[in-house]
């Protein structure tokens, strides 16, 4: 499944090598890059319903929280359910 | 001297170190089927007795002889080694009420020697079998701790001289009847069983030898207690003087139900421990009384042999021949238990033990305030008579944190025997008084007699002394360990009191002597009083007092080692009476100081100790050149200051009188609660109090309505965790100040208008607990009842303090992935146990999914996982509301149902994990020349214990800090944050006040143990070398390679071994590093002083130490290893760590696997050089500890291995020389297949 910027457009700012920055998240992560895309869509739909938009930048760091998040336990939801619930419960924070 | 053992109990001793050994059953049962009628019991001797004999079971070893003989036989022939004599009413109390007194005698000697004739019989025909006949000592139809009369609590019908005398004539005609064993037993009141045991210790005086003795007490229902109120370890605690042979439980149980019980007593106790229970629990309709099989009983019995906790098995009410048959075939394949060796340390008991543990021992309160002498107020009370009011005393002192209470009548007009008598009669019907250790205060040698005499759990006596030479002081010592209490030595002796350093250290170290060669004494039981005498009289050789003492604490320490340091700390100030500022400041300095020089325990005024790093520093500075005697003019320096310091703080408390203290009552109460003001709370409360018709009224009012708005702006974000800990801090002493005015009153106690009873814990292995205690306050603070048992806490306390509290919630707390094994085991246990009740799942590593899919299956109740501290009132709400509880458990299940078929469905999104051969193939691929070729300047191990805690301070990453407190952000961002920013700020001034305490004060203490090796790759794993040579390996050191399938082509599959060489001489690094035990000791202050907020704000200060002295200390071995010199980087640099080099930990993300700080620590001898333990799930322990590896290489970076498949847990598991399935449990989080 092939993602491009113009399928997001709530997120901003995406670097040239926006890519590579996605893939080597993914790889440190227990997920495939499909999970990681369809969490950026995840993200966009919610970002669209609040009339915000965020860096490219802050989107791949709030995933990467979310991939983080259940890691230890060695039992992990689906990364769209993570990312899903952590925007329900906490949102994205403007300045933190 | 103790008589040696006798032979029969050599034998028996050899016994069961073989093998369980089996007790026979019942006898009352067998008698029963006889249905003997009144003529059977009288027989041709007793027709013309005045009274009914029958039911007098014991008569009939003399008017039934036969019956009894062939019931000992009976139970000889299914299996038993021990047969107990029919003698468990044959005392003058209890044929007293058959008006057979004058037989008692007889009746034992009749009983023993019938049991004697059976088993030698037995024997004769059975050579090679040994059979033991024990001597029943039963607990009498009297209890010597509980009055029989509702109206008069302080009445008893029974007292211990007269249980000791009954027992003693019991006991000469048992033994004069040839039994082996004593065995009292069915103790329901450890009162009686102490009697008995007296009794046992009189007797063998006159003995050559000493018979073994059986103990057995009754644990009378599922609240796990005695009759008499006793846990089974406090209960323990009591009687271990006795040196039993066994300990056990029989009776009012059934095997099933005594389990939880036996597991406990058979962790504590250092003897064999029996079980003879009951065949089930009583069932008036069955034939027996009670319905188990004996295949039931010997089933339920086998459960316990498979888990290694008994020694001795047998069978009491509604057990037969056939039952014991059944128990000896079946754990006749189980091996004994084997006796643990406890440490040795200081037990003792109310009703709850209170058993110092072997590392950091708190500091013991001992309330001063019931002591006649000591206290205006008491005395009082008891010249008027009114002793019940003199118990709100001693209650108030167990509210304000007193571990044990001192009580004193020594009063020239006081009948101290008949005071003493009286009040511990009374305080044995006060739960919430006698659950604490009674030291008993006398100078009068009856008095403290009179005083032993009525204590059923482990107390103390205050005090004897060498004043009347060393005959009397070892009698009266030897009395004391018969009575089984500790005992408190004053440095005292012929000369006089010890008053010089000198004099002090000599007296304590010739009663040690005295006490552990002569009289046999447990070093552990000896407790010193090296005289706290008045300073700042004005008289020049009183000045050296309090330093004296100080230093005495360390030496007394060294020259005796095992006993304990006390002292009454009042004395100290009495100069300056009247001015209380002034004595509290010297109590506390005083305290501090002998605290850290090794003083155990003080008896003090628990509810007036300031706390030391609130002194004001202009009076501190001066109150401490008077204990350390720093000068010749501190003590006129202090006196005037003295008035200064009343004045001073008299305006001060003026000017921060601001417009709210204007206001109404209600409304400043509430102002105290949302603001956490604690200053006025006492007095506002008291207004309060004043004004309503009940104290429970002011808790119910002003301040639950105080708290709601607490709760209220918590929930709508307008407050944050740290003021709402800071607001439970405020209701904590509203409530324990109004506590004894609602007991005086009879008032329904707070506790049973709570919304619900919660246990919370962390579990066994684990000893983190910040997030736990948070959520503790949080739930206190929603008028929740919470029973924190702490750290490390096994299921079996778990449950059983559940049981014992009838909780409605349990919630288990854990930080590390081992713990998530123990709470899958908690829910296992709790479905075993066919409980109910809601489990709560939180803490760093666990998770939604994990909750859902690991333990909820394990568990019918409803089990759930609460993220973070903020959601669990919400979610306790629900469990608890009758009307939200089925529908949220409802909701809950489908959550983990909805969770668990994701996780199916979505291993895809998960990643598909590569061979582990491919991944290998795939290494980092580091090129040899990549590899430094710099040396670290020395190799081996350092420590480092002095580096000053400000040299840290500039390696501290906050951010956590405030993350621990729920507050999302990083620092200092954190502090301009729209919504977090203002409490974030607030919670940074407050850290700023504890910091700056920490600092002035040194008051943790930093150590770090540090090493370098040569080192090699060795496939997976890397070796260390003693030596350049690499010749020695001294460690092996295992990794574990990144297996998850990558997006990006070519990628590296990374291992931490990637980064040392394989062909030339490489380096290594480890260390351990921790911010000290004082850590936890400091907030166990501040826990003491109902201050939860500053407690938790010291224990995640701890934690940030740990962390910067691990950042301070890799920029040591940094420019140690020589690449470090050269950087340029600032504080902040260094904390994002832009430097060369990592120091990943075991455990963690690049290398998870826990075990391997087993070798880390080894390697280090990490323990010895830094005091950090392991605990069996390998967390640190202190809790605020860190430890690593070192790797230099310049790619070196933190990864995380991630999902492996089982190819590569196969090929550890063989490189550890582990099971697959031990690797597959220590590894479970990364496990990318179902084992």
């Amino acid at each position: 499944m092939s993602l491009k910027p113009s399928d997001l457009d709530t997120i901003k700012d995406f670097p040239q090598n926006w890519e590579a920055l996605l893939m080597r998240e993914c790889d440190e992560s227990d997920y495939t890059l499909d999970a990681w895309h369809e969490s950026l869509k995840v993200m966009n739909i919610w970002l669209t319903e609040q009339g915000r938009t965020i860096s490219f930048e802050q989107a791949l760091s709030y995933l990467d929280c979310c991939a983080q998040s259940e890691r230890l336990s060695g039992y992990q939801s689906t990364l769209t359910t993570i990312v899903a619930e952590m925007l329900d419960k906490h949102g994205i924070q403007e300045n933190a | 001297m103790t008589p040696p053992l006798s032979e029969k109990g050599q034998a028996l001793e050899k016994l069961l170190a073989q093998r369980i050994v089996f007790l026979d059953g019942a006898m009352g049962t067998m008698v029963q089927q006889h249905k003997l009628e009144e003529a059977d019991f009288r027989a041709e001797r007793f027709k013309n007795h005045p009274k009914d004999l029958k039911g007098n079971n014991d008569l009939l070893c003399l008017t039934q002889p036969d019956i009894i003989r062939e019931i000992h036989t009976q139970n000889l022939e299914a299996g038993a080694d021990i047969i107990e004599t029919n003698t468990f009413n044959a005392t003058s109390i209890s044929q007293a009420d058959y008006a057979l007194e004058n037989i008692v005698p007889e009746l034992n000697r009749a009983a023993a020697r019938l049991a004697r004739e059976a088993a030698d019989a037995f024997m004769a025909q059975h050579s090679g079998k040994t059979c033991f006949v024990a001597g029943a000592l039963g607990p009498t139809n009297r209890t010597a701790s509980l009055s029989p009369d509702v109206n008069n609590p302080a009445y008893r019908n029974v007292t211990f001289t007269e249980l000791a005398d009954a027992y003693f004539e019991q006991i000469e005609a048992l033994v004069a009847g040839g039994v082996d064993i004593l065995l009292p037993e069915t103790t329901f009141d450890t009162l009686n069983l102490k009697a008995a045991i007296f009794a046992i210790e009189r007797f063998f005086d006159q003995q050559p030898t000493r018979l073994p003795v059986m103990l057995s007490i009754t644990i009378t229902d599922a609240s796990g207690r005695t009759l008499s109120g006793q846990t089974v370890e406090a209960c323990w605690n009591a009687i271990r003087h006795a040196k039993p042979i066994s300990v056990g439980i029989n009776c009012a149980l059934g095997a099933a139900e005594m389990r939880p019980y036996i597991q406990d007593l058979s962790k504590h106790a250092d003897c064999a421990v029996s079980c003879y229970p009951n065949a089930g629990l009583p069932n008036p309709l069955s034939e027996t009384g009670y319905d188990e099989t004996p295949e039931d009983t010997a089933a339920h019995l086998e459960v316990m042999a498979q888990e290694g906790l008994l020694n001795l098995a047998g069978g009491c009410c509604g057990t037969t021949p056939d039952h014991i048959r059944a128990i000896v075939e079946t754990l006749s394949k189980y091996p004994a238990r084997k006796i643990p060796t406890l440490t040795p340390t200081l037990r003792l008991s109310g009703l709850e033990a209170l058993t110092l543990p072997e590392e950091a021992p708190p500091f013991l309160l001992i309330g001063e305030r019931t002591n006649v002498a000591g206290s205006p107020r008491f005395a009082k009370l008891i010249q008027a008579d009114d002793f019940e009011g003199a118990l709100a005393i001693a209650r108030q002192q167990i509210e304000n944190g007193a571990n044990i209470i001192d009580i004193n009548f020594d009063q020239a007009l006081l009948d101290g025997e008949a005071s003493m008598t009286r009040f511990l009669n009374l305080i044995a019907s006060e739960p919430d008084i006698t659950r604490v250790p009674i030291m008993i205060d006398s100078s009068k040698w009856t008095v403290i007699e009179a005083g032993l005499q009525c204590v059923q759990g482990k107390g103390i006596v205050n005090s004897i002394s060498l004043k009347e030479g060393e005959e009397a002081f070892l009698q009266q010592a030897e009395i004391i360990m018969r009575y089984g209490a500790a005992i408190i030595v004053m440095a005292f002796d012929e000369e006089g009191q010890a008053a010089s350093l000198e004099d002090k250290v000599r007296i304590c170290k010739r009663a040690y002597q005295l006490l552990t060669e002569k009289a046999g004494m447990d070093p552990q039981d000896i407790i010193f009083d090296p005289n706290i005498l008045t300073v700042a009289t004005g008289m020049e050789e009183h000045n050296a007092y309090a330093v004296d003492f100080i230093h005495a604490i360390t030496q007394i320490k060294k020259e005796c080692p095992g006993a304990r340091i006390s002292g009454g700390v009042s004395n100290l100030s009495f100069s300056f009476r009247g001015n209380n500022v002034v004595r509290e400041a010297m109590h506390a300095s005083f305290l501090y100081h002998a605290i850290k020089a090794g003083m155990d325990m003080a008896i003090v005024n628990a509810g007036m100790i300031t706390v030391y790093e609130e002194i004001d520093k202009a009076l501190l500075d001066k109150v401490e050149a008077v204990i350390f005697n720093q000068n010749e003019n501190a003590t006129d320096v202090l006196l005037e200051f003295a008035d200064t310091v009343k004045d001073q703080k008299g305006k001060t408390r003026a000017k921060e009188d601001k417009a709210w203290r204007e206001l109404p009552v209600e409304e400043r109460l509430s102002h105290a609660l949302v603001k956490g003001i604690v200053d006025f709370i006492e007095e506002d409360t008291e207004e309060a109090r004043q004004q309503y018709e009940k104290p429970l009224e002011v808790i119910e009012g002003p301040l639950m309505g105080g708290m709601g708005v607490v709760g209220e702006l918590f929930g709508a974000g307008k407050m944050f965790l740290p003021q709402v800990v800071k607001s439970a801090r405020v209701m904590k002493k509203a409530v324990a100040y109004l506590t004894p005015f609602m007991e005086k009153e009879k008032a329904d106690s707070p506790e049973k208008k709570a919304r619900g009873t919660i246990i919370l814990a962390t579990v066994k292995g684990d000893v983190h607990d910040i997030g736990k205690n948070i959520v503790g306050v949080v739930l206190g603070c929603n008028n929740y009842e919470v029973i924190d048992l702490g750290v490390m806490v096994s299921c079996d306390e778990i449950l059983k303090q559940a049981t014992e509290h009838k909780a409605d919630i349990i919630g288990l707390s854990g930080l590390i992935t081992p713990s998530l094994d123990e709470m899958i085991f908690n829910a296992q246990e709790m479905q075993r146990l066919e409980m109910n009740t809601p489990l709560l799942i939180g803490g760093a590593t666990t998770s939604k999914a994990h909750t859902a899919i690991k333990i909820a299956p394990e568990y019918k109740g409803t089990v759930c996982h609460v993220e973070d501290a903020s959601l669990v009132t919400g979610v306790c709400s629900k469990l608890l509301n009758p009307e939200e509880k089925g529908k949220f458990a409802q909701e809950t299940e489908t959550d983990h149902e909805r969770r668990r078929q994701e996780f199916e469905k979505g291993k895809d999104a998960q990643g598909k994990i590569i061979s582990f051969t491919q991944a290998k193939e795939q290494n980092s691929k580091l090129p040899e020349d990549s590899f430094p070729s710099n040396q670290p300047e020395f190799l081996g191990t350092r420590t480092l214990s002095n580096v000053a805690l400000e040299e840290v301070v500039p390696f501290i990453d906050w951010s956590p800090f405030f993350w621990a407190w729920d507050l999302r952000g990083v620092f200092p961002k954190i502090l301009e944050h729209p919504k977090h920013g203002p409490q974030a700020q607030e919670l940074y001034r407050d850290l700023q006040k504890i910091l700056e305490d920490v600092l002035k004060h040194q008051r943790f203490h930093l150590k770090a143990v540090f090493g370098f090796w040569p080192a090699k790759r060795n496939g997976e794993d890397v070796d260390l070398f003693e030596d350049l040579s690499c010749k020695n390996a001294l460690t092996r050191l295992h990794f574990l390679r990144q297996q998850k399938e990558k997006a990006k082509q070519d990628a590296s599959y990374f291992s931490l071994a990637d980064f040392v060489s394989e062909k030339s001489v490489d380096f290594m690094g480890a260390f351990a590093a921790t911010a000290g035990k004082e850590v936890t000791e400091f907030a166990q202050k501040s826990e003491a002083k109902h201050d939860d907020y500053s407690a938790i704000m010291i224990k995640a200060l701890g934690d940030r130490f740990a962390e910067g002295f691990t950042e301070y200390l890799h920029k040591q071995v940094r420019d140690l290893w020589g690449y470090g010199k050269d950087e340029n980087l600032s504080p902040e640099d260094v904390i994002k760590e832009k430097y060369r080099g990592i120091r990943p930990a075991p455990g963690y993300p690049a290398c998870p696997d826990h075990t391997e700080k087993g070798i880390l620590w080894d390697l280090l001898d990490a323990e010895k050089a830094t005091e950090i333990s392991l605990t069996e799930s390998f967390v640190m322990n202190p809790a605020s500890s860190v430890s690593g590896y070192y790797f230099a290489h310049p790619q070196s970076h933190y990864f995380a291995v991630g999902k492996i498949g089982k190819d590569q847990v196969e090929d550890y598991a063989g490189r550890k020389g582990m099971s697959l399935k031990e690797a597959e449990r220590w590894l479970a989080p990364n496990l990318g297949y179902t084992p």
